[in-house]
């Protein structure tokens, strides 16, 4: 999968990503997104796998554990960095956006 | 009551949306999808009102061994964590279904969803339709040489007409397929982008129309040509014994748990083996003669030649509307002479020879014509066009094809002596000389006739009795 995809990242995206800061299995990510978000961002198990197995092969995530099919996954320095990035977009965003609407 | 149902699959391959909502339908009356394929089979369930979900795992294979890979058990793992139970699979399709109503769907990003539809699309799906849209071409302009070479024949057969309408029709199946499709691609990336899911959309009941056409024009091309139905059967039962072997051999590989790419590289190579069996077979049989058929009214018999070799062939006893001895006297007595009738609701045809049969060396006089009936009027200039151009069309292929009669072409003559409304003449402009051969028409009915009995100049007689017996009679 290029890695230009995710030059910018959708909610869920963002949101799988953070979930892994800490080592996560692949399957309780669904629960802990919905948590995070307080239901607001809500990822599909398709989605969800799919887009594990996207992060995996660009190596923004590393699998650490496997018990049987419960496989668990944690961010690497890379997966880091692309999240910070994001990050930094979006506060440039809201900076941008309360420079407009300064009182 | 029945346990069971199964039901033809109208559905596109990509069409999630229909299926899913054909599910659903097929719960609320208590069948439950369990079997996936060219056929779908249902398991009777208490009517239920299930939420369905028809998604792609891309990395499967039409070949892959019946159990899952770990990848897919993962997969399904997944769906079942958010409530979705596997209902059946088959190749990279996979359905779910869920009694939560607002279960979180299974695909949740329509980018991603676009993009896994499209890399299960491009494995097998793609590919066999473009091979499909490539031999419905290939009838197709094979079906119009047939016709440049012998319009108003062509026009004649049920059979020539069936198969060109036929390789029109999978054409425009397949174009509804893959137009449908990347129509449905090029606009759901656009939905996508601004985060929307785009419903699919296919035609099931045009699809159901279009098959039941196509198997329809199959039969009356199987039937109307009674020539050709031996043949037409063997290659049939061909095909199906050889689809049937191949999915024998790809069903018990994948039973056996082989992997994908063994699979595919056994079959491919079995396909081609088989074929070759198959193809063999069938041209021994045919150079033995075994589809061979003997026609009504004939008698085979055999010549065998200076070199020693032998070969057959038939001597027929049709009733003709016209003889050689009626415009001439011959003392041959062996003649062979042959009837054939074509009908089509465009246009009939009555082809009629008297030959000596081959090996004969006498020099008996010989006659041979076409009597086309137009029924179809807009159509009777294209086959007085295709008649005038006989010599033109006329090609022989060995080694590469050749045109005999290059030099020769049909030119107008007076008409009156035949009674005829026009009439032409062979003529060759090699030698400026006029050939043994006409075209005569009247109303809607075009005549073709030659043969060394008309040598000579022809008297006011012969040409009455031929315009009596092909240009006046009621011939069908």
């Amino acid at each position: 999968m290029a890695r230009e995809k995710f030059s910018t990242l959708t909610e869920q995206m963002f949101y799988i990503l953070l979930c892994l800061r800490e080592e996560c299995c692949g399957m309780d990510v669904m629960a802990r997104v919905n948590e995070l978000t307080g239901g607001r961002v809500a990822v599909g198990p398709g989605t969800l796998y799919n887009l594990l197995e996207q992060f995996l092969a660009a190596g923004y995530i590393v699998e650490t554990r496997a018990e049987g099919r419960r496989r668990s996954y944690q961010l690497t320095a890379e997966g880091k960095t692309l999240l910070q990035n994001e990050v930094e977009r979006l506060q440039a965003q809201v900076r941008d956006y309360e420079k407009l609407f300064e009182r | 009551m029945l346990k069971t149902k199964y039901e033809y699959n109208f559905y596109s391959f990509y069409d999630h949306t229909g299926m899913e909502q054909h599910f659903e339908k097929m719960a609320a009356q208590g069948w439950l999808i369990e079997k996936l394929g060219y056929f779908w089979r249902y398991r009777r369930i208490g009517p239920q009102a299930l939420r369905f979900s028809v998604v792609y795992y891309s990395e499967a294979s039409e070949f892959d061994p019946t159990k899952p890979s770990e990848g897919e058990l993962t997969f399904y793992d997944f769906c079942a964590q958010a409530g979705w139970n596997k209902a059946a699979s088959r190749a990279q399709m996979n359905v779910f279904y869920n009694e939560d109503a607002n279960a979180v769907p299974i695909e949740t990003d329509a980018a991603l969803q676009v993009e896994t539809l499209h890399q299960s699309m491009k494995k097998e799906q793609l590919i066999a339709w473009f091979l499909m849209l490539a031999l419905a071409l290939w009838i197709f302009f094979d079906m119009c040489k047939s016709f440049i070479r012998d319009f108003a024949a062509a026009l004649s057969r049920l059979s020539a007409l069936s198969a060109i309408l036929d390789s029109v029709l999978l054409f425009l199946l397949c174009a509804l397929e893959l137009g449908g499709y990347y129509l449905w691609r090029r606009r759901a990336k656009r939905e996508a982008e601004l985060g929307r899911f785009l419903p699919t959309r296919s035609h099931p009941v045009l699809q159901m129309l279009a098959l039941l056409v196509l198997v329809m024009g199959c039969a009356v091309v199987l039937y109307s040509d009674k020539e050709g139905r031996g043949t037409y059967l063997a290659i049939l039962t061909g095909i199906v014994l050889l689809d049937a072997l191949i999915w024998g051999i790809k069903g018990l590989l994948k039973r056996r748990g082989g992997s994908a790419e063994l699979n595919r590289g056994i079959t491919l190579v079995s396909v081609l083996i088989l074929s070759f069996i198959f193809s063999f077979t069938y041209l021994r049989s045919v150079r033995n003669g075994q589809f061979d058929q003997t026609p009504e009214n004939a008698t085979r018999y055999e010549v065998t030649w200076s070199n020693g070799e032998t070969s057959f062939y038939y001597a027929y006893d049709d009733p003709l509307p016209l003889y050689v001895q009626d415009l001439t006297k011959t003392d041959y007595d062996r003649y062979s002479c042959e009837l054939a009738e074509e009908s089509s609701p465009l246009a009939s045809q009555v082809r009629g020879a008297q030959r000596m049969r081959t090996g004969d060396e006498d020099d008996a006089p010989e006659l041979n014509y076409e009597v086309t009936d137009v029924k179809f009027a807009p159509l009777f200039d294209a086959c007085l066009d295709g008649e005038l151009k006989y010599y033109q069309n006329y090609t022989v292929t060995f080694y590469r094809t050749h045109r005999p009669f290059r030099n020769w072409e049909y030119r107008e003559v007076d008409a009156a002596p035949w009674g005829a409304d026009r009439a032409w003449q062979a003529f060759d402009t090699e030698s400026d000389g006029w050939g043994v051969s006409w075209v005569l028409t009247r109303g809607k009915r075009i005549v073709r006739i030659g043969g060394s009995a008309l040598t000579g100049t022809l008297s006011q007689a012969q040409m009455d009795t031929i315009s009596e017996k092909l240009l006046d009679a009621d011939i069908k």
